[in-house]
């Protein structure tokens, strides 16, 4: 198809229930694309030679590598072009803030409308899924070390599935009965069904990876524990941000006023939505007032107006273009008739003799001038007020990190707001201690909790075998084992090119090379083989296409049963020799 | 699934019962005054219950159930080798232990079984215990025996004076501190929160002697994620589960935490009870049964 072609075709709207049906019931809003449609959608893709969508993305999902099988209806290739990046497909498709990540630099978009890369995701992630395919065990040789992850959200789903299949053991513990993070309890089933996220710890079970519920940790056993008492190796801590960030004005204890964190998890998690089916009872309101602009304010709305409120107003003391909700949940509830009362703010909540609230008083606000996060300051506006009845107030501005795991653990530093201090790659002050997601940066998103928990996977693998290991290697075993025979790559090929032979006189086996970028973060391969016997003198020719032609590093390593064997640093000539 | 398999279970007096539970981790790390988040069944409410004993060795756990609504309905149902489906703990801070020198500790309700540990702690401290325990009458008094073993004195208090003195736990205290001029270091009170206030009145009109409470709030998650335990403590917000249960009790919002908090769902609480039909376990367990030999 020919570019002019593809610039033809418009974007695929996203098939959804409509809104008077589903204020009213907690399935998911948007159906999802057919298949037809998403190949169309696909068909838009001008596949970049420079990609700028994948720059946007935290995880560099191969985006137009995934969406050009689409066109070529290699659905089951496309879903397993994006897992090479991105554990968690389904879930992101879902979540993402696409509009502000790799659909915000989509060149389409610069006139027009950007591909539906979320769309598209959530399509070939759906449609594996809905195929009945299920991960098998991990079949690589276990490397005798205990990998203990707290807390089973998406940071610690990610570094999880990232270790077991280097060969860890990897068990995790998780404070609540069933595992996901805020992906069960916060994010409500009609924005990501929880069978989407059972799947997914369903195949990490069946990959090996043990999950141990109803473990609050620092409690139950504190991280010195899991390293001496359960002798695990490493420890990676994912609790994500969990202390709800209340108003402290009058009347915030009075009945009928909640955290959004509570509403949610009462919802959500306990299911109290299907009370009396369910045990866990809710405040259901018929006048309900939303406290924020994010997507949890979003969430705690239209959970509220599913559950038969009349009336649900989001207070939220900027303007709408600063709400940090995703456009389409925003899109989504104003739709559904959710009122916005832009720029004011609660001062003081009202009850009745009963505690139980009636009133909210609001003030109203201006925007001054842009504060340190570049947006504009709302402004209180003096003796300007304004009341709203109400019997039910969701508080959801925000949340601190938690300070059970950080009060109960020796020696990890915290900063001023009590999140946990990492080096880029998680590293906390103590050893063989990592962590990552939103107990280091503070709420923030789900694919940068997996981008965190992918970093530190790789940094407990590079501490628990360091590169150490290789150089004493080399001291024991004088005797060189491979060696590079050729290197064919220039400037103007596309593929790097390598011959590596034998030159021991023993076989070698389960000989493993890998060939990455070398500025590439999450060290994706380019390349990777295994050959299970390689005999002396034997050789054999290793391809791979390249990643870009303006970058020049590639790093190959090698290793057999017993460990490293080298890894070497290949640059790409700058002149033909 | 043997996970949380309730070994033990006795009905101490009418409606309030001894649970015995399989939970290692949990008996290894608890200690005084914290407690557990129990789910009976799949559909059932995250509850707290006040950790009254455990056994290292055996990896058990013990707490005492006085039956109030739903969950503790289907709790009373429950029969030994059942499992429970989830119980999460210890939560909570220890209680606030020292060598006080006399120490009164007041128990009613659950409380009488769940202030044992406290006592065990606070005699292996050194302190010279009197226990006073209050029921409505005699036939609600129970765990008498092992409170005598671990106190110095162990004093009675029924509503109607059937045993020991009439009246309740604060007309003891007041009566031991006005009348009889007895020094006491520290007070600790478990039970139903209105008796607990109410201890906390006397003590502070009588020179402020150092009282803590275990309050009762409602729970969800017990790690300080949902502030639905919140309480107004010092003019300030606490959480229950984290920051305590145990507090000073003469810092307590006791009317707030009473009269508001705690009542937020009394509809919803006498409707869920209303739907339970006590029958399904012991039916469900029959057809399960009969399942079972017909295909065999
Ligand atoms: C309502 C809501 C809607 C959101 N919507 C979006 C969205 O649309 N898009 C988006 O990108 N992001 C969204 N977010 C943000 C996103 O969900 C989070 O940034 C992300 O989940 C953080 O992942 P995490 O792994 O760091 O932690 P979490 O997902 O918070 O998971 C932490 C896990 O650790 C467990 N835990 C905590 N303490 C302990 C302990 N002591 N011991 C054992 N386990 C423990 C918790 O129970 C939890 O399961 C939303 C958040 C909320 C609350
Ligand atoms: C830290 C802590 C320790 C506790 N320890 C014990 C214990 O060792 N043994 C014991 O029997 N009980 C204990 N409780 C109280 C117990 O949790 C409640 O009785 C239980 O939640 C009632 O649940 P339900 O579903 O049976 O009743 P519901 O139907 O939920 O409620 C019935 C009645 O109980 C009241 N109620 C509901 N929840 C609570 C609550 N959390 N606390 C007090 N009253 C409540 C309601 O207002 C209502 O009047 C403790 C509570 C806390 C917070
Ligand atoms: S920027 Fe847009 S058009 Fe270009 S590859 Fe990415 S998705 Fe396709
Ligand atoms: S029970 Fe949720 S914060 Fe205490």
């Amino acid at each position: 198809m020919k570019t002019k072609e593809r610039m033809q075709i418009l974007r695929s709207e996203m098939p959804c229930q409509p809104p008077e049906v589903r204020g009213k019931n907690f399935r998911e809003v948007p159906y999802g694309y057919t298949e037809e449609m998403a190949i169309q959608e696909a068909q838009r893709c001008l596949n970049c030679k420079k990609p700028k969508c994948v720059e946007g993305c935290p995880v560099r999902v191969p985006i137009p590598e995934f969406i050009t099988l689409i066109q070529e209806g290699k659905l089951f290739e496309a879903a397993k072009k994006i897992k090479e990046k991105n554990v968690l497909p389904a879930v992101c498709g879902r979540v993402c803030p696409q509009e502000v990540q790799c659909e915000e630099l989509c060149i389409r978009g610069k006139k027009g409308e950007p591909v539906a890369i979320g769309h598209l995701e959530r399509f070939v992630a759906d449609y594996e899924r809905l195929s009945g395919y299920i991960s098998s065990p991990v079949t690589v040789k276990k490397n005798s070390k205990k990998i203990a992850i707290v807390g089973s959200g998406p940071s610690g789903l990610t570094t999880a599935g990232d270790l077991i299949k280097l060969g860890y053991e990897v068990t995790v513990f998780e404070a609540f009965h069933i595992g996901g993070g805020v992906l069960v309890y916060g994010i409500p089933e009609f924005r990501l069904p929880k069978s989407v996220v059972e799947y997914e710890i369903q195949n990490l079970e069946n990959q090996g990876v043990k999950f141990v519920y109803d473990n609050v940790v620092g409690r139950i056993r504190t991280i010195d524990d899991l390293l001496s008492h359960d002798s695990f190796d490493a420890v990676y801590i994912g609790v994500g941000a969990g202390l709800p960030v209340f108003m402290n004005i009058p009347g915030e204890n009075l009945k009928g006023v909640y955290s959004s964190n509570e509403y949610l998890t009462r919802s959500n998690l306990m299911k109290a939505y299907l009370f009396p089916d369910y045990d866990t009872p809710l405040v259901l309101g018929k006048n309900v007032v939303v406290v924020g602009g994010g997507n949890v304010a979003m969430d705690s709305a239209r959970t509220a107006l599913r559950l038969g409120a009349d009336n649900v107003y989001i207070v939220y003391r900027r303007s709408r273009e600063q709400m940090p909700a995703r456009a389409e949940e925003i899109h989504h509830a104003e739709e559904e008739g959710i009122q916005f009362n832009l720029l004011s703010n609660p001062v003081e909540i009202l009850g009745d003799e009963f505690g139980r609230i009636n009133k909210v008083k609001c003030q109203r606000y201006k925007l001054g001038e842009p504060d340190k996060s570049g947006r504009a300051r709302p402004i209180p506006i003096e003796g300007e007020y304004f009341e709203l009845e109400t019997d039910l107030i969701i508080i959801s501005i925000g949340n601190n990190a938690n300070p059970l795991i950080t009060m109960t653990t020796s020696d990890l530093e915290v900063n001023k707001w009590g999140n946990i201090v990492t080096d880029e790659m998680g590293r906390t002050s103590k050893p063989f201690v990592y962590a990552g997601g939103d107990i280091v940066t503070g709420a923030a998103t789900v694919i940068s909790a997996m981008g965190a928990g992918r970093r530190a996977a790789s940094a407990i693998h590079e501490d628990l075998f360091p590169e150490k290991d290789e150089e004493v290697d080399f001291i024991t075993v004088p005797k060189e084992k491979l060696k590079i025979k050729e290197i064919a790559i220039s400037p103007e090929s596309p593929r790097l090119k390598i011959i590596l032979s034998n030159v021991s006189d023993k076989p070698l086996d389960q000989v493993k090379v890998t060939i990455t970028h070398v500025h590439d973060f999450f060290e994706n391969a380019l390349l990777e083989t295994t050959i299970s016997r390689w005999t002396p003198e034997e050789e054999h020719e290793f391809s791979c296409p390249r990643m870009q032609e303006n970058e020049k590093e590639y790093l190959l390593s090698v290793k057999d049963i017993n460990g490293k064997l080298f890894s070497k640093i290949i640059v790409v000539e700058e002149e033909n020799k | 699934m043997s996970k949380f398999k309730l070994l033990k279970k006795e009905e101490c007096v009418p409606n309030l019962h001894k649970f015995v539970v399989s939970v290692p981790d949990i008996a290894r790390k608890v200690e005084p005054g914290q407690f557990v988040l129990i789910m009976v069944d799949e559909k059932s409410e995250r509850i707290p219950f006040t950790l009254a004993d455990w056994d290292e060795k055996d990896g058990t756990i013990t707490f005492f159930v006085q039956e109030v609504g739903l969950s503790t309905t289907k709790m009373a149902f429950m029969e030994e080798k059942d499992s429970f489906y989830s119980i999460v703990g210890p939560l909570g801070e220890p209680a606030y232990v020292d060598n006080f020198g006399t120490v009164v500790l007041g128990g009613g309700c659950f409380g009488l079984g769940a202030i044992y540990s406290v006592a065990k702690k606070l005699k292996d401290l050194g302190n010279n215990i009197i226990t006073i325990l209050e029921a409505k009458n005699e036939s609600r008094l129970y765990y008498e025996d092992e409170f005598r073993a671990f106190s110095d004195e162990v004093i009675f208090v029924t509503s109607d004076g059937s045993k020991g003195e009439k009246g309740h736990i604060y007309d003891v205290l007041e009566e031991m501190i006005v009348s009889q001029g007895r020094k006491i270091d520290h007070i600790k009170v478990i039970g139903c929160n209105v008796m607990m206030s109410k201890v906390s009145d006397v003590t502070k009109s009588l020179g402020n002697i150092p009282t803590y409470a275990t309050v009762s709030t409602i729970m969800v998650d017990g790690t300080g994620m949902c502030g639905c335990c919140r309480l107004t403590y010092d003019g300030k917000t606490k959480f229950a589960c984290v920051d305590g249960p145990e507090f000073d009790a003469h810092k307590i919002n006791w009317d707030e935490l009473i009269g508001i908090r705690n009542t937020s769902y009394i509809r919803e609480e006498s409707l869920s009870l209303q739907n339970f039909s006590p029958q399904c376990r012991s039916l469900a367990k029959i057809l399960a049964k009969m399942n079972e030999e017909e295909s065999i």
